[in-house]
């Protein structure tokens, strides 16, 4: 069984901002949300460096642990997705994740959030796979298709890399002996620990 | 070892060794400290380590979580890691979810024992005569009940975010559990302000008359604190306590409170984390000194509940309980006769079932 990772290459990365319009063009999410971002370390300086960063899908995810009504679950792919049905809103999950993933609309009064959005994977959410109610709550699924995420399959410098943790890893260790210097994968030890 | 050791000293020496070795096991692992603190002050004063080695800095400070540039804008967006999440899972998942249940039932069996150890609660000792005194103005009950009813829908709605996961899911299923904790968002979100300002209010009533004065330290010294009787005037050391604690603790959640109904405004989510853990731990303490509160005033104390309902009480209770308060009062003139049924029952004290001005 996969286990599916993201992994950016901050050599490669150049601040194009391709997978963030990728991924909401693909998922259609709500106004205000973004589901993946850029981040420019040492912005406009010499060694300067990009990494595009959206939920990590953690091997034990901080946001599940504080979610008061338990609304997130781990796919035999080790996706984690939240059930939107069941989330109130509190934004206890975004207080926990290390990577700023979850995202609220600020749709209702007084700047009460709305139910909680974030990255996918491309995998939707509960309930049957390819329906149009799982479309307009969670996006595309792509991955019920058999294909990757939007945001890595658009990815036009290959720098943002995404599918099986494994292939991920074998992948970018080839690049770094190629061009040589050292591997940066960036995020990896928060997120899967030393898995 | 030569051959002919006695075997005494041979026991004796193996003693020695396993302690050695013992104690030797117990002080490797701290030189890890010394190797640290020795280590870090080398780390941060080498001046050039920007430049010897300029693509470690970048990625500690991205681990430190510092600020980059992001062309997607919100709460924090050009932060890539924030620490502070995984304190704020773990304590608010280990010690606040682990001794606050606890505490909460330490408090309530602190409670039943009270009960049982005074003989089912302190009753009023002398015939009710009939007389009144008068104790509490209808604005300082009026504000009270507002707080203690919001109190009790901010503690049923809190208690359920907190270990609704834990207590209620098994008991309603997620989707039940889920549409309760909407409900119960909403309810704490609006009655918290309620709560906030009515607490504020009744502090600003009730400071002066709560002003700490010497008998206030007889009553620790000589076990008020254990229902031996200490003179005292309007209030006692123990109700003192409750009412600081409530301007102290009490403010403090509720300012906490506010900073989380307030995303929009307080986006950092270091704030965020710390309202959080310094609500919840504020409140299940605020929770459990309830519990004395609302025994001493039913139970506890009978014919207190007078005081806050009615806004008098017998004089017989003033006189046994507030003694120096009561006699400031009846010296002022102020005691009078009650309505009738407020007269005449033994010393079972009633529980404020008559009729109320
Ligand atoms: C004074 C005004 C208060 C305000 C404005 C307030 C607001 C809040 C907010 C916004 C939350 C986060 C949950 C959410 O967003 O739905 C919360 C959680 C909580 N509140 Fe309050 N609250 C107040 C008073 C109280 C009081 C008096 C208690 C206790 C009796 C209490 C107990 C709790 C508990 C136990 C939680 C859950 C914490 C957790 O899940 O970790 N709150 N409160
Ligand atoms: S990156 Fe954040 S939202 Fe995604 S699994 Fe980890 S903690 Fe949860
Ligand atoms: S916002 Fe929703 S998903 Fe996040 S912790 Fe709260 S209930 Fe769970």
């Amino acid at each position: 069984m996969a286990r599916m990772k993201f992994l950016c290459d901050a050599d490669r990365c150049i601040e194009c901002n391709g997978c963030v319009t990728a991924c909401k063009n693909a998922n259609e999410v709500p106004w205000g949300v973004n589901r993946r971002r850029v981040v420019t370390l040492n912005d406009g300086l010499p060694g300067e460096k990009s990494i595009s960063v959206a939920c990590m899908h953690c091997t034990d995810a901080p946001c599940a642990a504080v979610c008061p009504v338990d609304c997130f679950y781990t796919t035999d792919d080790g996706i984690v997705l939240h059930d939107k049905d069941l989330c109130i809103g509190c934004g206890y999950c975004f207080y926990a994740c290390p990577f700023g993933a979850p995202q609220f609309p600020k749709t209702e009064a007084f700047g009460v959030r709305g139910k909680m959005d974030k990255c996918t994977f491309c995998a939707g959410g509960p309930g049957e796979d390819g329906t149009e109610e799982e479309f307009e709550k969670y996006g595309a699924n792509r991955i019920a298709d058999g294909k990757l995420p939007a945001c890595a399959e658009m990815c036009a410098t290959k720098a943002l890399l995404a599918g099986d943790g494994d292939m991920v890893a074998d992948i970018y260790r080839e690049r770094v002996m190629r061009r040589g210097g050292r591997p940066q994968t960036w995020g990896w030890s928060k997120a899967y620990g030393e898995g | 070892m030569s051959k002919g050791t006695p075997t005494r000293s041979k026991s004796k020496r193996i003693l020695i060794g396993s302690a050695l070795v013992l104690i030797a096991a117990m002080i490797v692992p701290l030189t890890g400290y010394v190797y640290v603190a020795v280590a870090q002050p080398q780390i941060e004063s080498s001046a050039n380590w920007q430049e010897t080695n300029p693509r470690s800095e970048i990625w500690r400070e991205v681990r430190q979580g510092s600020q980059a540039y992001s062309a997607v804008k919100g709460p924090e967006a050009n932060v890539l890691i924030d620490n502070g999440g995984q304190n704020f899972r773990q304590i608010r998942n280990g010690p606040v979810a682990t001794f606050g249940p606890w505490l909460l039932a330490i408090m309530l069996l602190g409670v039943a024992g009270m009960f049982v150890l005074s003989g089912g609660g302190q009753k009023v000792e002398k015939p009710l005569s009939g007389k009144r005194v008068p104790r509490w103005s209808t604005y300082v009950r009026v504000v009270h009940w507002i707080m203690a009813i919001a109190f009790l829908l901010l503690l049923i709605t809190g208690l359920s975010l907190l270990f609704g996961r834990a207590v209620l899911i098994p008991l309603m299923g997620a989707e039940g559990f889920s549409a309760w904790a909407i409900v119960a968002k909403y309810v704490h979100n609006y009655t918290g302000p309620v709560f906030a300002v009515s607490l504020l209010m009744l502090v600003l009533a009730l400071a002066r008359d709560n002003m700490p004065s010497k008998v206030d330290v007889d009553w620790f010294l000589k076990g008020g604190f254990a229902g031996k009787h200490v003179p005292t005037g309007k209030l006692n050391a123990g109700e003192k306590l409750w009412f600081w604690f409530n301007a102290v603790g009490g403010l403090v959640v509720a300012i906490s409170g506010i900073v989380l109904i307030l995303p929009n405004i307080f986006e950092a989510r270091s704030t965020m984390q710390i309202a959080l853990l310094v609500h919840a731990g504020l409140a299940l303490l605020y929770i459990g000194g309830s519990f004395v509160h609302m025994y001493m005033g039913t139970l506890g104390a009978r014919g207190a509940l007078d005081a806050i309902t009615k806004g008098h009480v017998s004089s017989e209770w003033a006189e046994q309980h507030h003694d120096l308060w009561y006699d400031d009062v009846k010296k002022e003139g102020k005691e009078f006769v009650g309505e009738e049924g407020e007269a005449g029952r033994g010393p079972e004290v009633p529980t404020g079932s008559g009729s109320t001005a």
